[in-house]
């Protein structure tokens, strides 16, 4: 075997399993067993040997795209919570939804981005609420009146509100910016009033909605800054501009007009039609430096799973990979007007738009798509849950109940294509390497890409990148100390490799204590070839159990203890942990590649199987019965010096 | 290309006027499944090509011939997975001339085929063993229905007992066959369907443009508390001026109430000048339907309401000229001559079924 696998054999395991969370996730906890080794770049004047230690030692968990009432369309959905609520049950309190069910995390989130749309943000609540500065006229005062008689009128005038906006019909205040700034200050108010250094970090965010032609181009926005900056501006919304290189502008004028800090994020290019990482600008232009500077200054990250469909890769892109097709949305574009163009997926991937990004980037001396992966929920009930045992929707007509399965979802204009309620993924989460829960160092990892996503669990992801790691770096207990000692993080860059030598990767991960164990670590590597065309292959790099590649260097399965009629499985194949050393056995100095890391669960239940035991209701056979979750980290590139 | 001519007004006026972006919602097609199959030259039956990932391999020919079997159109994952756990089920592809849905409204237009669309295949999507059954019946009886002077009345009767069928894709083809009918034909569907259900479907918002044949549906033999649901839903619509289904409303209401709700709906509507142009237009829809009945019982009291919305909106003239001509009643004639000469902003629509109208009656 040219990559031995390391699994969890130390002795001191059990201890660390009996741990809370909190201590388990604790690189280098007291209960750790230290290889000497290990700690040779501590500053060895002291005698702890983590003094001065300055890199981030555990994942900080949260959701970088969370939906309240404030949000049109969740309102519309019958959201009766506000981000107040949204808040408390990231924070771990057990709250009601809106259709009235106890609920809470199985434990909390480090942190939030609340990202309403920024289009009418608000505005239904405030209708609803009969604030005086949306009340204007005969037609608010009627919406007014009708929702405050609740039910059926209510219903009814979400109804028209929308369709009025649909029609262009809407009444003028609500494109009104000082409403639209006064709106936006008061849930700034509430941002600050959650916002707790050290414990718990709201962000000020929101959501630009671009959608031209049904086709998503959707972008979160992330501040780094509180209320006295961001209130400072009022949301850039797809009313404004459609065109992304219109929000860079926009993003550029912040960050110049308040001396702040933000960033962007784009999600679901696979319902883009291809729009998300294509070869030319919106407009039609073909891509330039210039284009492909901007898009990495202003959006470093993309939220590469979340419930509606995971985006890492598409099957019909990676036919050799055979963990490719995981929860693949691809019947058609955002509003289902357009279905899919097999030739547009290479667009609407993660993996398609990194290698992409490598062949423009030779071609253009910048590469316009060099982001790290985080996932988050989209959801838009207020309430970022998407572990599958506590899954609870994506609308609020999606919450749990027996026939949610079976929810018409979506549907196309002719109504021949239906998406249904269990087609929902229940994913995803962001992981953040950052030095302490501030907003500040939270931000500042997700701009340097040292995040990974994942499809809900909290395994803990390490990922470095150098040219001298070996094998005894992956068998000590601090395997982070000598990453950043050799090498760089999750989202760094190694240029110009050394004469003789071949990029090393020091990975491990650790399973979510309430997950299941892990089946094996992936490194995915995407490459320009001397050709100028790129390419892609997937390595097992560490796994679980005495399982040996078969003559292609296919590892088989990990095997499934899920019992579906019980909705349980158990722990008793796989690995709690795994790490390994991993040295590119086809490296090519001149050409250019990125690596990232794929760890893989073990079979669990999904999210429709605990609802077909909870309810007793039979789903149909084309609905899984269990998932392999995973996470993806940010990728590491190398650049021919 | 089949261009279907029986098309309730009811069903589709409310369809028009609220087939939107609407985010919350879907959109009600103004094609079925059904005119696909008819519009399409070659049907199939189709798997997964093995030799090709993610597109089809015909497997039978349901209507048509085809050259090779394969099928150059993408099968995405949904129905992949569909088809790899149930090796017994095929996707249902169809070839033609079809138009693209149009976004962002999402509506489709009036007919699924055009002559100047290229000829492509479109997946109608994984037939169950049922929807296999009842399309195979489907192709076997569009000519007849396409060649009878009644072909579409047989086609939304065949439907009717669909819309109690336990799949949903199966209920929403047959809802929206029957949804094209006749006004007389489709409340021949009331006794397919439950109150429970109609209630059921009136309650699912995402289905709000799909609403009116239920709520017509309601109408029919409404018992008391119906009536004054109905009854209670249309005045509230017409009072706050709400326009998404109004004419289903009115409809129904007219249906359960008879004369005694044209009369409300004049005092309070026809008679006042507060009513916006898209609510009178409502009314006239949901009046015109019962008017067109075969048996017009409501003809002479909605013809008295059509002399008095002429004068305060005559904006109808052309739509009330066009029924009285299709009535042969000529009693509107100098009433619809004065709007023709005081109100200059008539459409050229208008003006030609009031002059048509006002032509017919000298010589009659």
């Amino acid at each position: 075997m040219a990559h031995a696998r390391r699994t969890a054999g130390f002795a001191a395991f059990a201890l660390v399993l009996s741990l809370p969370i909190g201590a388990l996730a604790q690189e280098g906890g007291p209960h750790s067993l230290v290889n000497q080794d290990a700690v040779r770049d501590f500053d060895t004047g002291n005698y702890s040997p983590y003094a001065g230690r300055n890199y981030p030692t555990r994942p900080l968990w949260g959701d970088t795209h969370l939906h309240t009432s404030a949000s049109l369309d969740a309102f519309g959905f019958g959201d009766k919570l506000d981000a107040d609520a949204a808040y408390r049950f990231a924070l771990g309190e057990e709250i009601r939804t809106s259709s009235g069910q106890r609920v809470r995390l199985s434990r909390p989130l480090d942190w939030l981005a609340i990202a309403d749309h920024s289009e009418f943000s608000g505005i239904g609540v405030a209708l609803y609420e009969g604030n005086p500065r949306v009340i204007v006229d005969d037609q608010t005062r009627r919406w007014n009146q009708m929702m405050q008689r609740g039910g059926k009128d209510s219903i009814q005038a979400v109804i028209e509100l929308v369709t009025a906006m649909g029609k262009g019909e809407a009444p003028p205040v609500f494109f009104d910016k000082d409403l639209g700034r006064s709106l936006w200050q008061d849930h700034l108010k509430t941002v600050e009033q959650y916002n707790d250094p050290g414990a718990f970090t709201a962000f000020a965010a929101y959501e630009w909605s671009s959608m031209p032609k049904g086709d998503n181009m959707h972008r979160v926005v992330i501040f780094r800054d509180g209320a006295d900056r961001v209130g400072r501006i009022v949301p850039f919304s797809a009313n404004d501009s459609v065109d992304p290189e219109d929000l860079w502008t926009f993003l550029e004028s912040y960050e110049s007009d308040t001396g702040g800090s933000v960033l962007a994020l784009a999600h679901n290019g696979n319902l883009s039609s291809g729009l998300m990482f294509d070869t030319k600008t919106w407009t039609g232009e073909p891509l330039s430096k210039d284009y492909a500077e901007r898009r990495m200054r202003w959006e470093p990250l993309y939220e590469v799973t979340q419930i509606k469909g995971d985006g890492e890769a598409h099957p019909l892109l990676s036919p050799d990979d055979a963990f490719a097709d995981y929860e693949t949305w691809d019947r058609a574009n955002l509003d289902m007007t357009k279905l899919t163009d097999p030739a547009t997926l290479e667009g609407q991937y993660a993996r398609s738009g990194l290698r992409r990004g490598l062949e423009l980037g030779a071609n253009l001396g910048a590469n316009p798509f060099k982001f790290g992966m985080i996932g988050s929920t989209d959801s838009h009930i207020s309430l970022a849950a998407v572990e599958e045992e506590n899954f609870l929707g994506k609308y609020t007509n999606t919450e749990p109940e027996p026939e949610r399965w079976s929810h018409v979802s979506m549907q196309s204009a002719d109504g021949a294509v239906k998406l249904l309620g269990w087609e929902a993924v229940s994913s995803g989460y962001a992981a953040v390497w950052a030095t302490e829960n501030t907003r500040e160092a939270i931000w500042d990892a997700m701009k340097r890409k040292e995040v990974y996503a994942t499809t809900g669990p909290r395994m803990l992801v390490r990922f470095f990148g150098g040219w001298d790691f070996d094998a005894a770096d992956a068998r000590g207990r601090l395997p982070a100390d000598a990453g950043y000692a050799k090498g760089v993080p999750m989202g760094g860059d190694l240029t110009g490799a050394p004469d003789g030598k071949a990029p090393t990767f020091l990975v491990a991960a650790l399973r979510d204590s309430y997950s299941g164990n892990l089946d094996r670590i992936q490194i995915v590597k995407g490459w320009l070839d001397a050709d100028g065309e790129t390419r892609e292959k997937v390595y097992d790099v560490a796994w679980s159990g005495d399982r040996t590649p078969d003559a292609d260097g296919k590892l088989p399965p990990v095997g499934n203890t899920v019992d579906a009629a019980t909705a349980t499985w158990s722990n008793t194949i796989g690995a709690p942990e795994l790490i390994d050393v991993w040295t590119d056995p086809e490296f090519d100095p001149a050409q250019p590649a990125f690596y990232y890391a794929r760890v893989l669960e073990i079979p669990t239940p999904r999210w429709t199987t605990y609802d077909a035991v909870r309810f007793g209701v039979e789903l149909p056979p084309e609905v899984p019965r269990t998932t392999q979750e995973r996470a993806y980290t940010s990728p590491i590139w190398y650049t021919p010096g | 290309m089949l261009m279907r001519t029986a098309l309730a007004v009811a069903i589709l006026a409310v369809a028009s006027s609220t087939a939107l972006a609407c985010t919350v919602c879907f959109p009600y097609p103004k094609a079925t499944g059904v005119d696909y199959l008819d519009d399409a030259g070659v049907v199939v039956l189709a798997r997964e090509n093995p030799a090709k990932r993610f597109s089809f391999l015909a497997k039978q020919v349901l209507k048509g011939a085809l050259a090779v079997p394969e099928v150059d159109l993408f099968l995405n994952s949904s129905d992949r997975r569909k088809l790899t756990v149930d090796p017994g089920r095929a996707a249902v592809l169809v070839h033609g001339r079809f138009h693209e849905p149009v976004s962002p409204t999402g509506v489709t237009q009036d007919a699924p085929a055009t002559e100047d669309a290229a000829p492509a295949w479109r997946s109608l999507g994984v037939a169950s063993l049922r929807q296999e059954t009842l399309i195979r019946d489907v192709l076997e009886r569009l000519p007849q229905w396409n060649a009878a002077a009644n072909g579409d009345a047989q086609r939304a009767a065949f439907f009717m007992p669909y819309l109690a069928d336990p799949e949903r894709a199966i209920r929403d083809l047959a809802y929206l066959e029957v949804g094209q009918a006749d006004y007389d034909l489709i409340l021949k569907a009331d006794r397919f369907v439950t109150s429970e259900e109609v209630q059921a479907f009136l309650n699912d918002r995402q289905y709000l443009e799909w609403h009116p044949l239920y709520i017509l549906l309601l109408g029919v033999n409404a018992d008391e508390a119906e009536r004054a649901y109905i009854r209670q839903q249309a005045q509230t619509r017409l009072s706050l001026g709400q326009t998404i289904n109004l004419s289903a409303w009115i409809t129904a209401y007219i249906e359960a109430d008879g004369e005694t709700a044209i009369d409300w709906i004049e005092r309070t509507q026809l008679n006042l000048l507060s009513a916006s142009g898209e609510v009178v237009v409502q009314i006239f829809d949901a009046l015109s339907v019962h008017g067109n009945r075969t048996t017009p019982v409501l003809r002479d009291r909605i013809t008295r309401s059509y002399d008095v919305a002429l004068s305060n909106y005559p904006v109808l003239a052309g739509r009330i000229a066009k029924d009285m001509a299709l009535w042969r009643d000529w009693t509107l004639a100098e009433t619809v001559r004065r709007v023709r000469t005081e109100f200059a902003d008539l459409d050229n629509a208008s003006a030609y079924a009031i002059d048509y109208y006002l032509g017919s009656a000298e010589t009659n």
